[in-house]
């Protein structure tokens, strides 16, 4: 430890992160403004999904063709849906699975895409060549035919949903972490420890990793909104939950078909969800990078 | 190592990547439950159709049997006949290709002409108003799924304000397809309006971190202007990133976006390989996945020897 | 940096020149149809018209191959709904009189003085052409099943030119002969296509087995290439009021008038534009946009009517004769024996509101049905025992019956808790703790079949029957609930359904021998009643009018299906001043009876 900060000086010296301390960063980041907005929208959201239907409490299960489409009132504060279903408990119930989805699969993807895109980049030689081959090989095949397969065999609860999304999703992450790592690899500091008998483990978790946060960080950030997109798209096309659990993706493809009939209760509370959500993810992403980005200090 | 055994070794692995995609892809096709022959005959048709059927496509042989008949054929270049299209696969995706390949070629192109000079005027002017406003932009754009952004674009252009057709160019070759411009203009920017919001993050993302090195601090401190600073230095290398993206976007760029061409009625290949899926196509399925991940494959390979040209330091370690 | 700005420049500068172009031509790129010319009539969502022949093989038989088809080569005898009723189309149709013998053995067809495009008189000769075809390759005929034509047919004569005497193995219903089995004769230019190769020269090759084999391998690989559809004389030689201009493989298909056409049905717009559209939605903006003539629209449009009439379409229901159902498979191994119980069905019956279920998911473009025949359009057929619908709805007097038969409800879904095959038991077959529950596989790409769904869901679950529901597309439907037997793995489906578009169209005359016989066809729950059998048999024996009716009351109670609203083939959206047509509940369109009225 003592050895590597020697020379603090030396160009590109890495000050780590646990040394500097995470207050430092919470600090920075309640300085951006936009990062504290969206970990405030993602906060509500979440409250409004989990807590909001003991609030608003609404049959979500059984349908009610008598109260199909009606409009916003004091009865239903978002109006009903075809089946007669209250819109804004809808979106509170539509938003559970939204969210647990969308945040476990990303969270899934970032993990092992990190684990293996370090390894290999690490490591280098065959063992790099064969694992980013696999990597290769699941980019290429297309995640909706995939999708469309296990969708025609078997039905995927919530749980099945994020492994499936998860699965189709790590392969990114772990190219752009390959990238990162090859290029801190060869950077002066990890190439001192290795010559002043460092190992390997110590390379990785006390340089390389913490100086990948950033782009960790921001990639499980995108990974997290990628997520909530693609449960909703896969929502749209209809391999998605079953009825009568849904998702915002779901309730915007039942919802489409009423585009062009002004019944806007159907398009626009999801919709806006998912866009809020999302960006809220990115702002929080964009704020930990700023937060955690040692060499900006400067 | 020399970059000619490099090369070729990256070239064989890619061919192995190939060969392990079709396995996987023939064996996931054949996993479906049930067989084509009742999804293409339809209701009506009997057992002995379906016998017949399956017969005359050689379905009724043992797996590795029917892989061995389908990777001889497509050595040959004989990608089969759909069973719903009444054509050669070959000619299906011979006529599709070109004109998904105009509609997110474009798309890409757009988005990068505009992502990659924003995302470091972002960084140069961080924190500033314009970096703020582009940034907030930048998230709504990503943020909206496509079929969202698409239906609004239409009912925005295409209905409220008539400027636009709600339709892409209906034609079936490429010149075609060009005589009704007006009619690319919300697919492209469909696809392009979230291509700008991803890779100016990543370009502003990565073009800050490579205006903190110390060769940046250097040459302003021998008095180049921000300019050229970025012009000179930091262009090439915060590229990275962008150039690996670049790669996930392979498969949509021949793969067609399916949303896109479902909105905007666009029979391209994510259009033909939904609907063969939706009518268990399978000939048409394995032709058009197949097709996408060679092109998938080719692109990662460029994509690496291009980075690896880009940024000098990732030239010392090549897998 | 000079690369990437050179770019720039140059997509900057083509999306400014096409957003000038677009503003400059003031949106919209095709022209609305003003001129009389010419007509769009927009093709279903998703299908490409890909057969010419007017013999159909099985992946071939969509009805849109079937119009094109007919509009080429005119049927012998065209039964169908466009004049209105299911009835005898004359003017649309080769013969002109069809005298059967009074003891329903044979019938002498007549036919009128018509001539090919080319000159040549259609002739007995045509027929026999036809006829030796479908005789020596009927395993691949689409619409070939086991005893019916031409197994049902022991000779042809012809006794001239334009009389031919068609000899029946047995005595026949004269009305379901005709209106379902000669309905299906297309006369064939045999001088034009009786070749063994392509390149043979016309020969009466199918005046012996091998050869009409021969000639159907000739004609059928030819069919196969669509791209010379426009160019191939074989399809040069046509009878019917259209003949094809162009015919993409994108679906676009071109028919022009016929100018040497001399049957009743003439051509009255010269172009008829048949375009393709990969979704329901493109189809609805190319209608708001005014780029289609005759099309359609979602039943969830429908509360938007006005904004098609004010942009000048009558929004007309085009009903479809068919019906729409979900089946039980009586050979599922856990909930076979529960389905074989009457009492199990009527109670999952009771609990279907098809009232409801038409007005609110369907917003009206459905119509209840309550039994195998169809009841979207007047019939003889239909018994009054189903029109008045044997169960109706009341989730009580369901409960009720499972509850006294054995079952009680344990958390919301009944449990059989005294199993036996007493009155008041479960029945045979039905373990003790038996859940009363299923799974529908049901197609997926519809939101009205989805809101339908839930709502059965919803009402099912208020009798205490577990209903979940499992999507796909009708591809994978079809193929994964076959008929099966309790032993093989495929049978571990519960209900499928397949119906968004009506599960099952009838020919004129609707006999349901694939459907409800036993070992029919397309009986994929594997439904078996002695009973039934007998009367499917009389319907297309029996020269009695009421057999059908006898049927019809039976098949309605005994409830081998789920039965379900049947919805409107499609929500048409036709040009004002479009008239002179019916719409033909057989899903039929029929060109040469559109008119522009000026």
């Amino acid at each position: 430890m003592t050895t590597v900060q020697m020379a603090p000086e030396a160009p590109g010296a890495p000050v780590t992160v646990a040394a500097t301390g995470f207050r430092l960063a919470a600090r920075r980041f309640s300085h951006n403004t936009l990062a504290v907005i969206g970990l405030a929208v993602i906060v509500v959201i979440v409250l409004f999904c989990f807590v909001g239907p003991f609030l608003y409490p609404t049959d979500q299960t059984h349908t009610q063709l008598s109260q199909a489409n009606l409009g916003p009132s004091a009865a239903h504060w978002l109006g009903t849906d075809a089946v007669g279903h209250d819109v804004l408990g809808r979106l509170m119930y539509g938003g559970k699975v939204s969210l647990m989805v969308g945040i476990a699969a990303g969270i899934l993807a970032t993990v092992v895409g990190t684990l293996w895109g370090s390894v290999a980049g690490y490591v280098g030689g065959w063992v790099d060549a064969v694992m980013m081959r696999i990597v290769d090989a699941g980019i290429a095949i297309p995640a909706l035919f995939i999708l469309l397969v296990i969708s025609a065999i078997t039905t995927p609860g919530v749980g099945g949903l994020i492994v499936i999304l998860g699965l189709v999703s790590w392969l990114v992450p772990s190219r752009l972490i390959r990238a990162e790592t090859l290029t801190l690899k060869n950077r002066d500091y990890v190439l001192t420890l290795r010559a002043i008998g460092g190992s390997h483990a110590r390379a990785i978790g006390k340089h390389l990793l913490p100086n990948s946060v950033s782009t960790i960080v921001v990639a499980a950030t995108f990974q997290v909104a990628d997520a909530i997109l693609l449960v909703a798209y896969v929502s749209y096309l209809g391999l998605g939950v079953q009825a009568p659990a849904t998702d915002w993706g779901g309730m915007l493809s039942a919802g489409l078909t009423a585009a062009y009939s002004g019944r806007w209760w159907l398009i626009v509370p999801p919709g806006l969800a998912v866009i809020l959500v999302v960006c809220a993810f990115n702002a929080v992403g964009d704020g930990l990078r700023d937060a955690f980005d040692v060499r900006g200090r400067g | 190592m020399t970059t000619v055994l490099y090369l070729t070794r990256r070239v064989l692995q890619a061919l192995a990547v190939i060969l392990i995609v079709t396995i996987v892809v023939f064996c996931l096709l054949h996993a479906l439950p049930g067989g084509p022959a009742r999804g293409v005959l339809g209701v009506s048709a009997t057992p002995v159709q379906i016998a017949a059927f399956n017969q005359a496509q050689g379905l009724d042989q043992p797996l590795p049997v029917q892989y061995l008949r389908f990777l001889g054929r497509l050595l040959t270049g004989d990608l089969g006949t759909s069973y719903t299209l009444n054509e050669p696969v070959s000619q299906l995706i011979q006529e599709r290709l070109p004109k998904t390949l105009v509609l997110t070629g474009l798309s890409a192109v757009l988005g990068l002409v505009v992502a990659i000079p924003i995302g470091m005027w972002q960084a140069a002017r961080r924190n500033g108003a314009v970096d703020y406003t582009v940034t907030a932009l930048a998230f709504v754009f990503y943020s909206t799924p496509a079929f969202f952004l698409g239906l609004v674009l239409i009912v925005v252009f295409s209905q409220q304000l008539p400027w636009l057709p709600s339709q892409a160019p209906s034609g079936n070759t490429l010149a075609e397809v060009f005589q009704d411009p007006a009619g690319l203009v919300l697919p492209v920017l469909t696809g392009a309006l979230a291509m700008i919001a991803v890779f100016s993050r990543y370009m502003r993302a990565s073009t800050l971190e490579n205006l903190q090195e110390d060769y940046v601090r250097t040459a302003r401190a021998g008095g180049s202007s921000t300019m050229t600073i970025l012009r000179r230095h930091v262009f090439r290398n915060s590229l990275t990133p962008v150039v690996a993206m670049l790669g996930y976007y392979l498969p949509v760029l021949f793969g067609g976006a399916l949303v896109t061409e479902q909105l905007f009625n666009y029979p391209g290949m994510g259009l033909l390989f939904w609907n063969a899926a939706q009518s268990s196509d399978y000939p048409t399925l394995l032709g058009c996945v197949l097709v996408i991940s060679v092109a998938t494959v080719i692109g990662t390979l460029l994509a690496d020897v291009a980075q690896s040209l880009i940024d000098p330091r990732v030239k010392a370690d090549r897998a | 940096m000079t690369k990437p700005r050179r770019w720039a420049l140059l997509t900057g500068a083509a999306i400014a020149v096409s957003a000038l172009l677009a503003g400059c031509s003031g949106g919209g790129t095709a022209a609305t149809n003003t001129n009389s010319d010419e007509i769009n009539y927009a093709l279903p969502a998703n299908f490409t018209p890909n057969w010419i022949l007017p013999i159909g093989t099985a992946a071939h038989l969509n009805t849109n191959n079937g119009s094109i088809a007919q509009s080429l080569y005119e049927p012998l005898i065209a039964y169908d709904g466009s004049t209105g009723k299911i009835a005898w189309n004359k003017k649309g149709s080769v013969a002109t009189a069809a005298d059967f013998a009074s003891d329903g053995k044979s019938v002498t067809v007549t036919l009128g003085d018509r001539h090919w495009s080319d000159g040549k008189p259609i002739t007995s000769r045509d027929v026999e052409f036809w006829y030796n075809l479908i005789k020596a390759n009927k395993a691949q005929w689409g619409s070939y099943s086991e005893g019916k034509v031409p197994d049902n047919w022991t000779s042809f004569t012809a006794d001239d030119d334009t009389h031919f005497t068609i000899t029946f193995d047995k005595a026949y219903n004269s009305d379901w002969m005709l209106a379902n089995q000669l309905s299906l004769v297309v006369p064939l230019p045999q001088h034009a296509w009786d070749k063994t190769s392509a390149s043979a020269s016309v020969s009466d090759a199918d005046r012996t087995t091998d050869g009409a084999k021969a000639v159907w391998k000739t004609i059928n690989t030819a069919a196969g290439k669509i791209a010379d559809y426009d160019s191939d004389p074989l399809w040069k030689t046509i009878s019917g009021p259209y003949g094809v201009k162009s015919f993409t493989t994108a679906g676009k298909v071109q028919l022009v008038a016929n100018s040497k056409y001399d049957g009743g049905q003439k051509a009255q717009i010269k172009t008829v534009n048949l375009l393709p559209f990969t979704t329901a939605d493109a189809e609805a903006n190319a209608v708001r946009s005014g780029e289609v003539d005759y099309g359609y629209i979602q039943a969830t449009d429908l509360d938007q009517k006005d904004s098609f009439t004010s942009k000048g379409y009558d929004v007309e229901p085009w009903t479809g004769w068919a019906i729409t159902y979900m089946p039980y498979n009586f050979n599922n191994p856990k909930m076979g024996a529960v389905f074989k119980q009457d009492y199990a069905r009527q109670a999952v019956q009771m609990s279907i509101d098809q009232k409801s279920l038409s007005k609110v998911v369907f917003n009206g473009t459905a119509t209840p049905t309550y039994g195998p025949v169809p009841q979207a359009q007047e019939s003889d057929y239909v018994s009054s025992a189903q029109k008045d619908n044997p169960y109706p709805f009341s989730t009580s007097k369901a409960k009720a019956l499972l509850t006294s038969h054995g079952w009680t409800e344990k958390g919301g879904t009944m449990v059989c808790t005294d199993a036996g095959s007493g009155a008041s038991q479960c029945g045979e077959g039905v373990a003790a703790g038996t859940k009363f529950t299923m799974q529908v596989l049901s197609q997926s790409g519809s939101s009205v079949t989805d809101n339908m769904m839930s709502a059965i869901q919803s009402s099912l679950a208020k009798t205490g029957i577990g209903f979940t529901i499992k999507t796909a597309p009708v591809s994978s439907v079809l193929s994964q609930t076959p008929t099966c037997t309790s032993d093989e793995d495929s049978c571990d489906w519960d209900l499928s359904f397949f119906g968004t578009a009506g599960s099952w169209y009838f020919p004129a005359y609707p006999t349901g021998e694939a459907l409800f016989s036993t070992g029919g066809s397309a009986n994929f729950g594997s439904y078996s009643n002695k009973q039934v059998d007998d009367l499917v048999n009389a319907t297309t024996t029996s020269t009695d009018s009421s057999a059908v009716q006898d049927y019809s009351a039976a098949v309605a109670k005994d409830l081998p299906v789920i039965w379900l609203p049947s919805p409107d083939y499609q929500i048409s959206v036709v040009k004002q001043g479009l008239t002179g047509f019916d719409q033909d509940s057989l899903a039929n369109f029929h060109p040469a009876q559109w008119k522009w009225s000026k």
